[in-house]
Formats: structure tokens, C-alpha cells, sequence
């Protein structure tokens, strides 16, 4: 909605006591603060004999209900004004309903196609879920009306957020040259300059001249500054919000949620709590609500370097894993980053993804598997996901990166070398958890869309296209390869140092590289070109060849598959999704009964990165049956990092294996993995682990497990022949 | 059909889709019926014979370590297996096996309420070569103590909910140490 108010306020007033009020007079008044004005002149509205305007009156009054009943009022006859449902829409959006919102910006264009409010409306919506088409309908609002100052307003958001703080402010100064109250494109001015470490006070002063209660700038900062990883910033500017306005419960709301982020829990809860019990009950605060409530079934472990909060139901068999790797995790990147963390990081492992996904509500980009929130991590279980959807160790180690970084920084670093770096970690852990070069980002690589390094940010929060959110990590993290491979993995240090000095992307390239951003492209195009440009010109060629191999496969041919499937294989070999070369040729290998031509093939699938754990087992049975034990016992530690739960079998199988070669530490934390997953044979499960305590010298807990065994099975013969050993050599055994 | 076989103890596994409903109509005294699905409307396909099978080839099945697994530990076995494969593909599950070896009444899933008696008690399968050493006079004496022991085992677990932690670890300990013992001069 567009208002041309350009009055003094006072003039404004009194305009209106001595007139019919309308409604953009009395949004105006609410603008300006002037709340017992804008009380009473909605309260006119609603008693018009216009249902358009008693819509708006019980709007402004949030008596929602009946401002909806009103529109629907009036939008009923046939050939009702188009404005009327973008007006309507808009109430709908604000009041969490944002499907019927776009449907009636979309009737409101099929009437009018040139409404630049129902295009608007369209882009408020869609900048909610960080849309790339947000940006499309602006442009077509602003070209429909350049006067319209909202649209400028919000393409300014778009931009900051997008990290193009030019566009951001030369939009922002549209929208104000339009409309000198235009308040939350001064509010993005604020924010572009706290975003650059200067101070925001003047354009706060200009704000709080014209309405000194103006909550709203402050929460438009407070996200700005979110999404910039300044959390802790974010806070102040949403508290900052709440003492302006105390009744804007969507500060209320995103104050609770930006306190979670920094790993609070009471004071979240009062904050959303009160939204709640006043009617703001959007998805973010229902849900964070629950999530809240659902910490109860959490269990937090502590030590002075990580809290790790995990569900009770997998707390006892996850622990080890996610514990030893964290400490591998904090020495490696200490030593690497020549740093220390100011103190404990959290990291919180959900194995209900709805619940991860409620700790990335409002927040851009996958929201896959990790999220990081300075010293918070919020992961996925890999109890999320079916087997080998989600590697939980690789996950770590690129959410820990970002820990690390963000400390380092200050929380001052663009999006993509954050994220570049931390898929460069997911590598340098090991070349199997590299980033999967998917066929999206095959195709991206030959459609030349690859965006220049200085406005690789703007792939990251309002993608263009469907993928190109994943082709933008996978550049990110490329480009931190091609830094590592011609200068060396130190000026991924220098240049962490440099985005610390506040530099930006382009400065730094050109500073610790020593190269123009534009040159450094033009480079590392041809890296990837050299790299992946075969695979790429190739693509259309291996997806008919793998569409033949497939049949060929169903059909089972498979002598067919086992000639054809190399060359189909060297097109693409990063290529372990779905109906991959790998698993066809094992798949045909296994029918011939040719064990070393199956074992050969799951094993250039498994250091490709394959990640099914059927697959994985079935190698390391294979490695087994050719008396390969330390191969199928690493095949098996491979599986421990994507899917450790709900398989006793696996746990049971390592432990053995470990246990044979007298590794007995790693053997006693595979055995009580099997005893915490709740085996169907928990007496065997105990005994195996009262096995390797003893092996390993350790008898009080030796002795411990095997009576946990025998109280289950007191005729348990090799339990009892244990026990009676125990008894008679207290001596510790070799 | 069934009724016409001369057999002392019968067991029937029912592992197709809507076995569920066939349940009441197969219920007979000395007979344990099992179902792959809850009713007649469970009517999609069931995964329950693959780990059925599975049970029968798995030691682990043999969760009282007695060298046999009996029908209980079987269905125990494949309910678990069925449910963990319906979780880990992220499915509903859309089946779910019940049992009735009391001859009346409705099926249930676990035991209890006398329910579950014929199948513990029914071997499917013998996995070790039992000793028969009942048929040793100079052993009688320490079978008898031996039946003493898992007694008091029994019972000791039966109160462990009342006793001292320390005194319920202390005296299971004693008793345990007291069988493995005898079992071992049983084994001699």
C-alpha cells in the first residue's frame, strides 16, 4: 500500500477530525506514533457505511477477524476493485496466512495485471521465504509505478540481505525521496552502517524524529544483522525493538527465537510465550514454543570445551561418537586456526528434522542437515534421515568450521568464504566427504553459471534459479581448493584475517592474493573448466548411456553392464546418487558370483564418497570373506559416520572385527554402541562388551556388564565361564 | 485343515497381508497363532516373513542363551526387526504382528495375561547339543542345586524393584557365581 503523506503530522491531525477519515491517513498517524489518533480514526473506519473502510478500521483496531469478514465483504460482488484484495491479501499475510494471501494477489492481477501493489504483495511474500522471484515481482511493482516507495523499501532489504549494499542503499534513497517518512529504509541505512562497524545513530535520530516509538527500524535491523551472523547484535537491535514498541509482538517473537540461537532457553520462552497469549501465533513462535517444550526430552552433557545436548532416546549410543569427534574437531581447528574458542560450543543433534528445521526458521539458504549460531550448532541426527542421507561427521566438521570463523572474525565474514571454507574442511577430513559434484552442479558448470567470487553471496540467500543455492556452496567451497592448491591452505588463514579488518571480498582477493577479483575469476573458471569441463560437455552424453545401463541392469543383462558400465562410469565418476555405475556393476558382479570384481567396484564407490550402508556393509563382508579385517573394519567405521543408529548388527560386526584384531578400546565403544541400540539380543550384546572390558584390563566394568548379561540369561554358558574367570584372576590380563 | 493334524501342540505363522483377520478363525486350546498384521485391514504387503526366517538363521534370536530359540523368541525377534525397518525407511508402518496361543479371545503383541506361555515354551529351533546329563546319577545332586539357583535368580529378580541396589548386585552376584559354578562341574 502506497501512501502519498507528505503533511506535517499535526496538519495531518487535524485534517482528519475535520473530515471522513481514510485509511491511509490513519496508517499514517500509526506511523508517526501518534497512537491514540490512529485509534480514533480507525474507529471512525469501522463505523463507514463502506465495507472497504470498516475493513481497514478493525484492521488498524487488530480485531483481525472482523477485518477479514469485511473483505471478504467486499471483494464479494463481481468486478469489486482489484486494490481491495491486495489490501485483503496483505491483512492475511500479516496474520500468518500466506497461501490465500498470494491467491489474492493473483486474482487481484488477473483483474488488473497492472497492479504494482498486487506485484508487491507477491514479493513480500516470497522475500519471507527468501525467494529468488521476490525480486522479479519488485521489479515488474516498481516498473508498474516508480513511485511506489515500499517496493523500493523492500528491494533494499532484498539487497543487504543478498550482501549488495550499494543496490541496498541507492534503493533505500529512492524510497526516501519518494517519501520523506519512508522510516524502514532509513532503518536498512542503519543497518548497512552497523553492518560496517560505523555507528547507526543518525539515521536512528532521523527515524525517532519522525515517530520516536518506532519499534519496527530496530527489529528490521536486528534481522539484517542476523543474517549477517551478528547474532548476539541481533539481540540488542531486537531488545532495542520491544522497549520502543512493547506491543510488537513480531520483535516479541523474533527476540525469543534469537536468543535460542544463542542457546537460551527461559528467557525465549517468556518472550514467545507472550506472543502467544496475545495472538501472535505465526509458525516461528508455535513451533520454537514446542521445541522448547520438547527440550525436556533432551539430555545435556558437559565437559569445559562442549555441551551436547542429544534426545534421550539415542543420547547413550550417539555420545561417544559425537563426543570424541567434537574434541578431534576443536584440536584440529585450534592447531589449524592458531586459536582457542572464548568457551564451551554447544552443539544440539535432533533426530526429528521438523525440530532442526524450527532452528533455521527465518534464517536463508538449505537448511540441510546443520545450522551455526555462533557457539550453537543445531544438527540433524542421522536418525533423521533414511540410511545415507546425511553423514553426521562431515556435518560436524563443516558446522564446526563455521564456529570457528565466526570467532575469528567476529562474526564479520560474507557467506560465501564461511561456507566455502567449511565445505573445503568437509574435504581436507577426508577426500570421501568432499562436496558430491551433483548433476545440478554439472549442468551449472556448463551453463556457465558460476557467479563472479565478489557477488557469490547473492547465490546464497535469494537464489535465481531452483539450485543454485547448492552450486553456490559447491563454488565456494571450490574456489577455498583453488586457493589452497596454487597458494597454499595459509592464505585461507590471511584472508580470514582480512574479512576480520572489516575488508571485502574484492580487497581481499586483491590484497592476499595479489590478484584482481576479476582476473582471479577468469582463473578460477579455468580451474574448474580443466577440472570438470569434460564431465560437463559430457553430461547429456552419460545421462543416455546411464538411462541404457539401467535397463540393461533391470533387464538383467548383465554382462552389458559389466562392459558398458566403465566408460559409462568414466564420464562422471563423482557421480554415487541414485541408480549410480557403482552399485549396477556390483549389483552384475554379484550375480556372476565374482566377488573380487564386487569387492573392486564398492570400493572405488566407497572412496568416491558412496554413502548407502547396505552397499558399505556388503563390502566390508565381502573384505571379510578375503581375510581383509583392518579394510572391513574401516569400511565399517566409514557407516559408524552416516547411519550408527537402529543397527545393532553394525555395531556387533565392528566390535568383533576390532575385538580380533585386539583394538580394545574401539571394540568396547562398538559393543556398548550395540548395547545402547537396544538389540534383540541384549545378553549376547553385554557379554560381547564384558568380553573387551576384561580383554582391555578394565574388570570392575568387565564384571558389571557380564552380570547385566547373566540377570537376562543366568544360563548363559560363556557369560558364566567369564564370570567364573574374573573371579579366580584378578590379575589384569595381556 | 489344521485341526485334522494329529499333533499334541500346533503353531501356526500366518505372514501374509490381512493376516490379522484369519486369527480368531484359526484360535484353537494348544495352539499358537501368529499374524503378520493386527487385522484384515492391513491389507498392504509385509516384510514380517523376511525377518521370521531371519530368526531362525540368527543366533541372536536366542535371547535366553538356552541353545534353542522357541516361537516367542522368534516373534519377538521379527516384530522388532519389522519395526525398525519401517522406521528406518521413514515409512508408516503398515504392519503389525500379533499372536494368540491361548486359544480364545483376541490377538495380541506381547506377552502377558497368559498369553505367551506356548510359544516360550515351543522350540522351533535346537542350535547346541543339550547335555543330558540328567541321565548321570552323580549329577542329579547338582542339577537339583542348579534348580535351586535359577530360582532364586528368578526371585531375586522378581524383587529387585524393592530391594537395596547394593544388596540386589550383591546377592545376584553370589547366586550367579554360584551357578556358573555348578554348570561348570555339570560340564565336566
Amino acid at each position: 500500500m502506497r501512501f502519498a503523506v507528505v503533511l506535517p503530522i499535526f496538519a495531518l491531525a487535524w485534517a482528519v477530525s475535520v473530515r471522513a477519515a481514510a485509511p491511509a491517513d490513519c496508517w499514517a498517524l500509526r506511523k508517526h506514533g501518534h497512537s491514540a489518533e490512529a485509534k480514533g480514526c480507525f474507529e471512525t473506519l469501522t463505523h463507514s457505511g463502506d465495507a472497504y473502510l470498516r475493513a481497514e478500521g478493525f484492521w488498524g483496531l487488530e480485531q483481525w477477524e472482523r477485518a477479514n469478514e469485511q473483505f471478504r465483504a467486499v471483494t464479494q460482488p463481481a468486478g469489486s476493485q482489484d486494490r481491495y484484495k491486495v489490501r485483503w491479501g496483505m491483512l492475511l499475510h500479516e496474520r500468518f496466512n500466506d497461501n490465500d494471501a498470494n491467491g489474492l494477489f493473483r486474482e487481484a492481477l488477473e483483474n488488473n495485471p497492472s497492479s504494482a501493489e498486487a506485484y508487491l504483495g507477491l514479493a513480500t511474500v516470497s522475500a519471507d521465504g527468501f525467494e529468488g522471484q521476490a525480486a522479479e515481482y519488485l521489479a515488474k511493482a516498481i516498473a508498474l509505478d516508480p513511485k511506489l516507495a515500499e517496493a523500493h523499501e523492500l528491494m533494499a532489504d532484498i539487497a543487504l540481505s543478498n550482501d549488495d549494499t550499494d543496490v541496498a542503499a541507492a534503493e533505500a534513497d529512492k524510497a526516501i525521496a519518494l517519501e520523506n517518512d519512508a522510516l524502514d529504509a532509513m532503518a536498512i541505512h542503519g543497518a548497512i552502517e552497523l553492518i560496517a562497524n560505523r555507528s547507526p545513530e543518525a539515521w536512528f535520530a532521523k527515524i525517532h524524529a519522525i515517530n520516536p516509538h518506532y519499534g519496527e527500524a530496530s527489529a528490521r535491523v536486528g534481522r539484517q544483522l542476523g543474517l549477517h551472523y551478528r547474532y548476539e547484535d541481533a539481540v540488542t537491535y531486537y531488545r532495542k525493538a520491544v522497549e520502543l514498541e512493547p506491543r510488537l509482538w513480531a520483535a516479541h517473537s523474533a527476540l525469543g527465537i534469537a536468543l535460542m540461537r544463542l542457546g537460551q532457553e527461559d528467557e525465549p520462552f517468556r518472550e514467545l510465550e507472550l506472543c502467544y497469549d496475545n495472538g501472535y501465533r505465526d509458525k516461528a513462535t508455535v513451533n520454537s514454543l514446542r521445541l522448547l517444550d520438547s527440550y525436556k526430552n533432551f539430555e545435556t552433557f558437559r565437559d569445559s570445551t562442549t555441551i551436547l545436548k542429544l534426545h534421550k532416546t539415542e543420547a547413550a549410543l550417539l555420545r561417544p561418537y559425537l563426543q570424541a569427534e567434537l574434541l578431534t574437531i576443536l584440536a584440529t581447528y585450534e592447531k589449524k586456526y592458531r586459536m582457542k574458542l572464548p568457551g564451551p560450543v554447544q552443539v544440539e543433534v535432533y533426530p526429528d528434522h521438523e525440530d532442526f528445521a524450527v532452528r533455521t526458521t527465518g534464517m536463508p539458504g538449505l537448511g540441510a542437515f546443520g545450522v551455526t549460531f555462533g557457539q550453537v550448532v543445531a544438527m540433524d541426527s542421522p536418525s533423521a534421515y533414511k540410511p545415507g542421507g546425511l553423514n553426521w561427521g562431515s556435518t560436524l566438521w563443516h558446522e564446526m568450521s563455521h564456529v570457528f570463523i565466526l570467532t575469528a572474525t567476529n562474526h564479520r565474514v560474507p557467506r560465501w568464504f564461511t561456507e566455502g571454507l567449511a565445505v573445503h574442511e568437509e574435504g581436507e577430513r577426508s577426500p570421501e566427504w568432499r562436496d558430491r559434484l551433483t548433476p545440478e552442479i554439472l549442468v551449472a558448470i556448463r551453463d556457465k553459471k558460476f557467479l563472479p567470487v565478489a557477488t557469490l553471496d547473492r547465490g546464497f540467500v535469494y537464489p535465481q534459479y531452483p539450485s543454485q543455492v547448492i552450486v553456490s556452496y559447491f563454488q565456494a567451497g571450490s574456489i577455498c581448493d583453488f586457493v589452497t592448491e596454487k597458494w597454499g591452505e595459509d592464505k585461507l588463514l590471511d584472508m580470514v584475517r582480512s574479512f576480520a579488518k572489516l575488508q571485502t571480498t574484492s580487497q581481499v582477493i586483491q590484497q592476499d592474493l595479489g590478484v584482481a577479483p576479476e582476473a582471479f575469476d577468469k582463473e578460477f573458471f579455468g580451474w574448474i573448466g580443466k577440472k570438470y569441463g569434460a564431465e560437463a560437455a559430457h553430461f547429456d552424453a552419460w545421462l543416455e548411456e546411464l538411462k541404457a545401463l539401467v535397463v540393461a541392469a533391470q533387464q538383467k543383462q548383465y554382462d552389458t553392464v559389466l562392459r558398458q558400465g566403465p566408460g559409462v562410469l568414466g564420464l562422471y565418476p563423482e557421480y554415487v546418487a541414485d541408480a549410480n555405475v557403482y552399485l549396477l556393476m556390483a549389483a552384475a558382479a554379484k550375480a556372476r558370483n565374482d566377488d573380487n570384481a564386487e569387492a573392486a567396484i564398492l570400493t572405488e564407490y566407497e572412496h568416491k564418497g558412496g554413502q548407502l550402508p547396505d552397499a558399505l556393509k556388503r563390502l566390508a563382508t565381502l573384505e571379510e570373506n578375503a581375510r581383509k579385517p583392518a579394510e572391513a573394519a574401516a569400511t565399517l567405521e566409514r557407516v559408524n559416520y552416516i547411519y550408527p543408529v537402529k543397527d545393532e548388527d553394525l555395531h556387533r560386526r565392528l566390535g568383533d572385527l576390532l575385538y580380533a584384531q585386539k583394538r580394545y578400546d574401539p571394540a568396547i565403544r562398538e559393543y556398548a554402541a550395540c548395547v545402547a541400540s537396544n538389540p534383540v539380543d541384549k545378553a549376547g550384546a553385554e557379554f560381547n562388551l564384558a568380553q573387551a572390558y576384561f580383554a582391555a584390563g578394565q574388570k570392575d566394568k568387565a564384571e558389571e556388564t557380564l552380570l547385566a548379561a547373566l540377570e537376562i540369561a543366568p544360563g548363559y554358558r560363556p557369560a558364566q565361564k567369564l564370570l567364573l574367570e574374573l573371579q579366580r584372576s584378578p590379575a589384569k590380563p595381556d | 485343515m489344521c485341526d485334522h493334524v494329529a499333533a499334541r501342540r500346533q503353531l501356526i505363522v500366518d505372514t501374509t497381508s490381512a493376516s490379522g483377520g484369519a486369527v480368531q478363525i484359526l484360535e484353537r486350546p494348544r495352539r499358537a497363532v501368529i499374524a503378520a498384521t493386527k487385522s484384515g485391514t492391513e491389507k498392504n504387503a509385509t516384510v514380517f516373513a523376511r525377518y521370521w526366517v531371519e530368526a531362525l538363521e540368527d543366533p541372536a534370536a536366542d535371547t535366553d542363551k538356552s541353545d534353542s530359540i522357541s516361537a516367542m523368541e522368534a516373534f519377538r525377534y521379527a516384530t522388532k526387526k519389522t519395526a525398525a525397518f519401517y522406521d528406518s525407511q521413514k515409512r508408516l508402518a503398515t504392519e503389525h504382528a500379533v499372536f494368540n496361543d491361548t486359544g480364545r479371545g483376541a490377538a495380541v503383541r506381547e506377552a502377558g495375561n497368559g498369553q505367551g506361555l506356548l510359544m516360550s515354551s515351543f522350540t522351533l529351533l535346537r542350535l547346541g547339543t543339550s547335555q543330558q546329563a540328567g541321565n548321570d546319577p552323580a549329577k542329579r545332586a547338582l542339577l537339583e542345586k542348579k534348580d535351586q539357583l535359577e530360582q532364586k535368580i528368578d526371585t531375586l529378580k522378581y524383587q529387585k524393584a524393592a530391594m537395596d541396589p547394593q544388596d540386589y548386585k550383591k546377592q545376584l552376584t553370589e547366586a550367579l557365581v554360584e551357578l556358573a559354578k555348578v554348570q561348570e562341574q555339570l560340564d565336566k
